[in-house]
């Protein structure tokens, strides 16, 4: 599945690599690639636009601050993993004690009522179509483990192995895990259209 | 969480995501990126490191130069002090080579001669041989 990103000239790398020597161009480069999928994943991981700004600024300082020493293979596999660290980081600060899990897999999670709440204004809030609520409201009933794994791929464009490495799991739990949340997804989607 | 539907064929769920993805993407981008602020602090964050790293390589030549002259002057005083140390501890070891209770007894023979010579009491001028007795008479 390749749909999302077409191959571009100059590769993440190379772009990086330009950055770390010096042009600052080559980063705002990056930025626009990757600005809506992973800003989307961001988003999707805490229903809350304000944390999701929050966490895309620092996930790019990091992106900054550590561009010379980056020697994964891919690109878009060090980002994500970045921003997950960031992610269970920014987590761990504001909820040390409720577990993430126990929030995520409660079918009844107030996700999608925070995410409407705290997106930008009235207006925008109004030009939220039926379309995009339902896809929204499905993807935040997905407990979290298959959301993250969901929207990596879905979003971030990752491959399998890239998913399960940022992860830290198994190649067949990630493919479990995004075979469950389309089979969720599916179902709900189908049952609201 | 345990998975509870293990399902290995890659393949096949790229089959099932190109029907479900796109509805997903357009969901999501309805919701819209972060504002122009995020953005821009990042594009200026960008822009103060590399002119952060731009000011260094000016420097660096410099910097170069003082560090190899230190580190010439380092050397050169190196080597100048431990050729001092090796001469003096040469001049030392000389020193201690010399017998000091001999140094000292020659000093004091020379001493009492000349006492001797002084007084008339020198026993080199004292014993003559025969034929220069009668020369001295």
């Amino acid at each position: 599945m390749k749909a999302t990103m077409p191959e571009p000239d100059i590769s993440d790398a190379e772009l990086l690599q330009a950055f770390a020597q010096g042009d600052a161009t080559a980063l705002d480069e990056l930025v626009d690639r990757y600005r809506q999928p992973l800003f989307a994943w961001l988003l999707g991981m805490t229903a809350n636009r304000a944390d999701a700004e929050d966490l895309f600024q620092e996930v790019w300082f990091r992106v900054i601050r550590h561009a010379a020493r980056f020697k994964d293979v891919s690109f878009r596999a060090w980002l994500w993993k970045i921003a997950r660290n960031l992610l269970i980081d920014f987590r761990r600060k504001r909820r040390p004690t409720v577990s993430l899990d126990a929030v995520a897999d409660a079918e009844d999670d107030p996700l999608i009522e925070r995410l409407a709440a705290t997106e930008a204004g009235p207006t925008e809030r109004a030009e939220l179509d039926d379309m995009a609520r339902h896809v929204m409201r499905a993807v935040m009933m997905l407990p979290e483990v298959q959301r993250e794994v969901f929207l990596m791929r879905v979003q971030g464009d990752l491959s399998f192995n890239e998913i399960a490495t940022t992860l830290g799991i198994p190649l067949n739990t990630a493919l479990g895990r995004m075979h469950d949340a389309m089979g969720k997804l599916k179902k709900w989607l189908a049952e609201e259209a | 969480m345990k998975t509870q539907t293990p399902f290995n064929e890659i393949a096949a769920i790229d089959r099932e995501l190109l029907e479900l993805a796109p509805r997903i993407r357009q969901g999501f981008e309805r919701l819209g990126g972060p504002s122009a602020r995020v953005e821009q602090t990042i594009r200026e964050e960008a822009r103060r490191v590399t002119a952060g790293l731009s000011r260094a390589r000016l420097t660096w030549p410099l910097r170069r130069i003082l560090a190899a002259a230190a580190s010439l002057a380092l050397l050169l005083g190196g080597t100048a002090l431990w050729f001092a140390s090796q001469r003096a501890g040469q001049e030392t070891q000389g020193l201690a080579q010399q017998p000091a209770a001999a140094h000292i007894d020659e000093t004091t023979a020379s001493f009492a001669s000349l006492l001797m010579e002084i007084q008339g009491l020198n026993e080199d001028g004292f014993f003559r041989t025969e034929e220069a007795e009668s020369l001295w008479l």
